[in-house]
């Protein structure tokens, strides 16, 4: 018999106190309890993921009518477009513009009113206000929000994050759980077996679609581990820092700073009497036209369908910010809100190494580098994932024991704990959360479970 | 031997962390720079109507010479008169300053830009000037206008 057959009859045969059996057995528990624990989470990420990888197809229908304008020619400057938002939203605070990107497409301008932020949609052609959306009501980005953050803030960003490590627990466990003992063994290894009758069959239907997408699985994990809040901001900070990632703002760090000149405060004559009136700023300079900002990056070729983030503060500066579906057209530019100079151009082409390999891994990863062939692949990875955590949780169903969890139990073994521990204690420490969470569930086992019989029996430990 | 390594491995890992607390403040000198230009308008401090006005800008940049310019013009128009802007030609005077002369027919409040290009570069400051008197409409419209609230975003 196969370790894969003694695995499915593990209730009916005496257990078989080798080492490699031992240290089977404590894989498996591994991949027990992270599956138990985490697959609710991997399960969420692979159904928003599945569908926020077709936004721009959902996103094309579902604002069909704000985002398409007749192309009638002739064209209002991008002032008079923003005046004619602020002229019908009075209490309208601009921060965002995004110029048409072609005669069939509207302008977007971004505006907060009171608490909530619109986006207002301007008829690039005549001015015409089309109408607006208000971001809480962003289906994709909603969905967006509980892929990232289980739509709960930094808590939920931590859970997505220590979900998606452990995930790469469960794959490296799950492939040592799936490995042929024999190396030519084709059936259950690359095919499921349909003619072994049901059990064998459930567990083929997990271990082996399982190893089919576990490539997909972990490029998932390590191209969304970046954006993450807790490993990927400190990853982006330590690699723009060593100038091998991306240029400081475009993820992490601060933009630079316009060139405030200030002026003394000057006599105003005026009809009936010289008096002296502070003018409106000790700014020497106009803040530069929004005319002018588009002008400039004409000038630049920056492809249309940049987003101008305005500035907030006298020193901020203007931001062009180009994410497009492929990350080699990506651009951040800043520039100066009175003189117009460009400081700083961040193209792909500017980005280190790891800097292209992240912006790469997200376009991908989000199912935008490669077109539709991207997305389907990615949907298909996404099904693949949910089809494994569904039929792993059939798989435990199916052998739960009445009165306890169905932990696979295990003997001690001194020397393969020691190799085990270290490799354990490695990867919490390059993935810290995944390190507190050992420490936290140690600390458990140690002060609760060992000491509570009916736990101790009920988890096996 | 994997004590050893163990300990090598957790020392990098710390140093590592360390710089991770937040991006250094000159960490965009390891990436791409932009050179940057600079443009100072001057004006004199009073300017009356139907006299003539040297008008000058300086041009400097940040660590290098500024080679001949390509082009550099002015733009003067009237506040509330965007549509028609007069447009002039500098002529340098020295080596980092251009100069034009105009004058003004009415009083009021003026912008004056200055279009400055070289080869790669191209900055566009704008001035506000007063001539002669303003009316009291003119002169309220100075004064500071009242803060709109504003919002803050999260970072995009």
């Amino acid at each position: 018999m196969t370790s894969e057959d003694k695995a499915s009859n593990r209730d009916k045969r005496p257990s078989v106190k080798t080492s490699s059996s031992s240290l089977y057995k404590t894989i498996w528990r591994w991949h027990f309890y992270a599956g138990l624990i985490f697959t609710p989470f991997l399960l969420i990420l692979a159904i928003t993921g599945g569908i926020y990888l077709f936004k721009p197809q959902i996103e094309n229908v579902l604002y069909q009518d704000l985002y398409e304008v007749e192309d009638e020619g002739g064209s209002i400057s991008p002032s008079k477009q923003i005046e004619a938002v602020t002229s019908k939203y009075v209490d309208a605070h601009v921060y965002k513009y995004r110029p048409s990107d072609s005669p069939n497409h509207s302008s977007e301008v971004g505006v907060h009113i009171g608490d909530g932020t619109y986006t207002i949609f301007v008829n690039p052609h005549n001015g015409e206000i089309i109408g607006q959306l208000n971001d809480k009501d962003r289906l994709m980005d909603n969905i967006e929000k509980f892929h990232g953050e289980l739509m709960v803030g930094t808590i939920g960003d931590r859970i997505v994050e220590l979900a998606a490590c452990w995930g790469i627990v469960l794959v490296v466990t799950g492939i040592y759980l799936w490995w042929p003992r024999r190396k030519t063994k084709f059936w259950g290894v690359v095919l499921p077996r349909f003619s072994k009758g049901k059990k064998v069959l459930m567990r083929d239907l997990h271990a082996v679609p399982a190893f089919w997408i576990s490539a997909g699985l972990l490029f998932l994990i390590f191209t969304g581990l970046p954006w993450s809040g807790l490993w990927g901001n400190t990853f982006q900070q330590i690699t723009t820092n060593a100038g091998l990632g991306y240029p400081p703002s475009v993820w992490v760090g601060d933009a630079p700073k316009s060139d405030v000149q200030t002026k003394e405060i000057a006599d105003v004559p005026w009809a009936a009497e010289t008096m002296k009136v502070p003018l409106s700023t000790s700014k020497d300079l106009l803040p530069l036209s929004i005319d002018d900002v588009v002008k400039v990056a004409d000038e630049q070729n920056v492809t249309k369908g940049y987003n101008i983030i305005f500035p907030q503060t006298d020193d901020g500066v203007y931001t062009l910010s180009l994410f497009p579906p492929k990350a080699q057209d990506e651009v951040t530019m800043h520039i100066d809100q009175y003189t117009g100079a460009v400081l700083a151009d961040y193209r792909y082409d500017s980005y280190k190494p790891l800097g292209k390999m992240i912006a790469f891994g997200i376009t991908i990863h989000k199912g935008t580098q490669f077109g539709l062939m991207n997305q389907l692949i990615g949907l298909l990875v996404c099904l693949g994932i949910a089809g494994v955590v569904l039929s792993g949780f059939y798989l435990w169903l199916k052998r739960k024991p009445k009165s306890k969890l169905g932990a696979p139990k295990v003997a001690e073994n001194p020397k393969q704990m020691k190799t085990l521990s270290f490799i354990i204690i490695i990867m919490g420490i390059l993935f810290p959360l995944v390190g507190v969470s050992i420490i936290v569930v140690l600390l458990f086992d140690f002060f609760v479970v060992k000491r509570v019989p009916q736990l101790k029996r009920f988890l096996n430990a | 031997m994997m004590k050893k390594f163990f300990y090598l491995f957790s020392s990098f890992v710390i140093i590592l962390l360390l710089s991770a607390c937040s991006v250094d403040s000159d960490a965009a000198k390891l990436y791409r720079k932009s050179e940057k230009m600079k443009a100072v308008i001057v004006i004199p401090k009073t300017v009356n109507p139907n006299e003539e006005v040297d008008l000058k800008v300086e041009v400097t940049k940040e660590d290098k010479k500024v080679e001949k310019l390509e082009s550099m013009n002015i733009e003067i128009w009237k506040k509330g008169n965007e549509e028609n802007k007069k447009v002039i030609e500098g002529k340098r005077t020295a080596k980092e300053t251009y100069e034009v002369v105009n004058t003004f027919s009415e009083d009021g409040i003026y912008y004056v830009k200055a279009e400055v290009r070289t080869k790669d570069l191209h900055i566009m400051p704008t001035k506000q000037m007063i001539v002669g008197e303003l009316s009291e409409e003119e002169a309220k419209s100075l004064e500071p206008e009242k803060e709109k609230e504003d919002n803050h975003h999260s970072h995009h």
